[in-house]
């Protein structure tokens, strides 16, 4: 194994000793079974919203689902940032990077053997969670979204581009730095993707052109919202804008072809981010 | 030349600025192979830049090298070397045999070797005890041992030891004499830097001392000790530590 699989390895290790990944799967079992709840008691909350929904409680659970979803994506988010900035800042300030690098090992081989550890970990998570969530509300409320497996995906997706910008910060940033920057920046990111919903919805260029020029700088919320289309069903309450929105939208296309190449775009994104990285860790002195 | 050849260190005119501050100043230094070679000098005069440099953990500002044959900082040559950090941590989490094993795959070192070299440095800084206990609960002390056989487990030709004896008490600062005696023997190349020194007296054969990111005086400890004519009227032989503070004493 070369050196980046062996520090990828113990990154797992890590991982699988930690009290804090423990915490957050307990707790995440928690959300579940809450959620669960919810769900299964959805037929009443139809009847009393039923001039609107009708008898069909889909819609309601459609929407709720986007909601927990977010929940997730937000959890997936913090944790990406957090571990990310730990583990190489960190690594750095406390030494042990430095009885690392005095072996025959490369800068890119420690950085990206973190980053392989922390994206296994971080990926296992938000598509254990974002799966086991919209399992659990097809059992309590019969709702499946458009495209289940495109959910899970992207919420991977999501979750590798906010650790590889923790990541990246991380090699010239303190751990809070990198860590409250990279949040920073992911609302930032959600911030844009809004400002360029509204622009659809008003015919604004100006607004959907630096909502484009953020999901380019930083793809983090353009492939939330790809998860966020894949959740609704066909024909679904908000399809109206999602049709405008993507219509709208400039850079990734206007059908539902154009999820691949947000996803592409998002891998490609994270190729170069992790390169510059190395480039900046490389010549830091340590 | 030939001096060159058999060095295990050699560098000229290093320099390392961060900034305004010049941590180290146009350093040439030689260390010959198979010596125990003592890094002296006051707090900021420059030793840990000097070793981080020669390792490749830091980039000179000018200046060039070489360790062990190689550039500073080749990858290659790094198989060749242990080094033990002033400042280090190793992961919490990790048992005392886990920790020597992930330094072994790291040292490229053959698979089944690393057992017995596991083995061998344990017995070495005497921590055989402590293999399946977590670094996390390990006095500092232990740390400090834990580092040292982390430097040895690849079987170093050149071992680069930044303060190693800061966190030991008295017995262990015997043993680890002891060891370093027997690195001697066995061929090893010793770099120390140490604030000890009398430490610095017993274990080194050659010396530097540095001060304000230069090197104020070098060579073997026996020429180092000779009394010359600026120093004080001492029968025949300066101590080590009045050499010292004549050349940095002021700071």
């Amino acid at each position: 194994m070369n050196a980046a699989g062996t520090i990828a390895s113990s990154t797992w290790e890590e991982a699988a000793q930690s009290r804090i990944v423990t915490a957050t799967v307990v707790l995440s079992l928690i959300v579940l079974a809450l959620s669960a709840w919810t769900f299964s008691h959805l037929g009443g909350l139809g009847i009393r919203v039923g001039a609107f929904f009708g008898a069909d409680t889909k819609p309601v659970a459609s929407q709720l689902l986007i909601l927990l979803m977010y929940l997730w994506s937000g959890m997936v988010a913090v944790a990406a940032a957090f571990f990310g900035a730990v583990a190489v800042a960190g690594e750095i300030a406390s030494g042990e990077a430095v009885s690392v690098l005095a072996r025959p090992v490369r800068r890119a081989e420690l950085l990206l053997g973190r980053w392989l550890g922390l994206a296994i970990v971080i990926a296992a998570f938000a598509a254990a969670a974002s799966a086991a969530q919209i399992f659990v509300v097809y059992l309590t409320s019969g709702f499946v979204p458009a495209n289940a497996l495109g959910v899970v995906v992207f919420v991977v997706a999501q979750a590798l581009v906010i650790l590889t910008v923790a990541v990246a910060l991380a090699t010239r940033l303190s751990v809070a730095g990198a860590a409250v920057t990279t949040l920073l920046l992911f609302g930032v990111a959600w911030v844009g993707g809004v400002i360029g919903g509204i622009g659809a919805w008003t015919n604004g260029p100006a607004l959907m052109q630096a909502s484009s020029l953020t999901k380019l700088l930083l793809p983090s919320d353009a492939v939330w919202r790809g998860a966020l289309f894949m959740l609704e069903r066909p024909g679904g309450v908000f399809s109206g804008a999602r049709s405008v929105t993507m219509a709208a939208n400039p850079v990734f296309g206007a059908d539902d072809a154009a999820p691949e190449l947000l996803l592409a775009y998002a891998l490609a994104w994270i190729g170069v981010v992790l390169g510059a990285s190395i480039l900046a860790f490389r010549s830091r002195d340590l | 030349m030939e001096g060159i050849a058999s060095a295990a260190i050699s560098v000229t005119g290093l320099t390392k600025r961060y900034g305004e501050t010049v941590a180290l100043a146009e350093l040439s230094l030689t260390v010959p192979r198979g010596t125990v070679f003592a890094l002296l000098g006051p707090n900021g005069a420059g030793k840990t830049s000097a070793m981080k440099l020669l390792l490749g953990l830091a980039r000179p500002t000018s200046g060039r090298g070489s360790v062990l044959g190689a550039p500073l900082g080749d990858l290659g040559a790094r198989r060749r070397i242990g080094y033990l950090p002033e400042f280090f941590r190793f992961p919490r989490w990790m048992t005392v045999g886990r920790v020597l094993a992930f330094h072994c795959a790291l040292a490229q070192l053959p698979r089944p070797r690393w057992e017995s070299r596991i083995r061998t440095v344990l017995d070495l800084v005497r921590v055989s005890d402590r293999r399946e206990q977590r670094v996390g609960v390990l006095s500092k002390g232990l740390q400090q041992r834990l580092g040292l056989a982390v430097a040895l487990v690849a079987e170093p030709e050149l071992l680069v030891l930044d303060e190693p004896t800061a966190a030991l008490d008295p017995a262990e600062r015997h043993h680890f004499r002891e060891l370093i005696g027997g690195l001697k023997i066995a061929g090893t190349t010793v770099l120390l830097s140490t604030h000890l020194l009398g430490e610095a007296e017993r274990v080194c054969d050659h010396l530097a001392i540095l001060s304000r990111g230069r090197a104020v005086a070098a060579g073997p400890l026996a020429e180092f000790l000779r009394s010359d004519a600026a120093a004080p009227a001492a029968q025949g032989r300066e101590s080590l530590e009045a050499r010292y503070l004549r050349l940095v004493g002021e700071e």
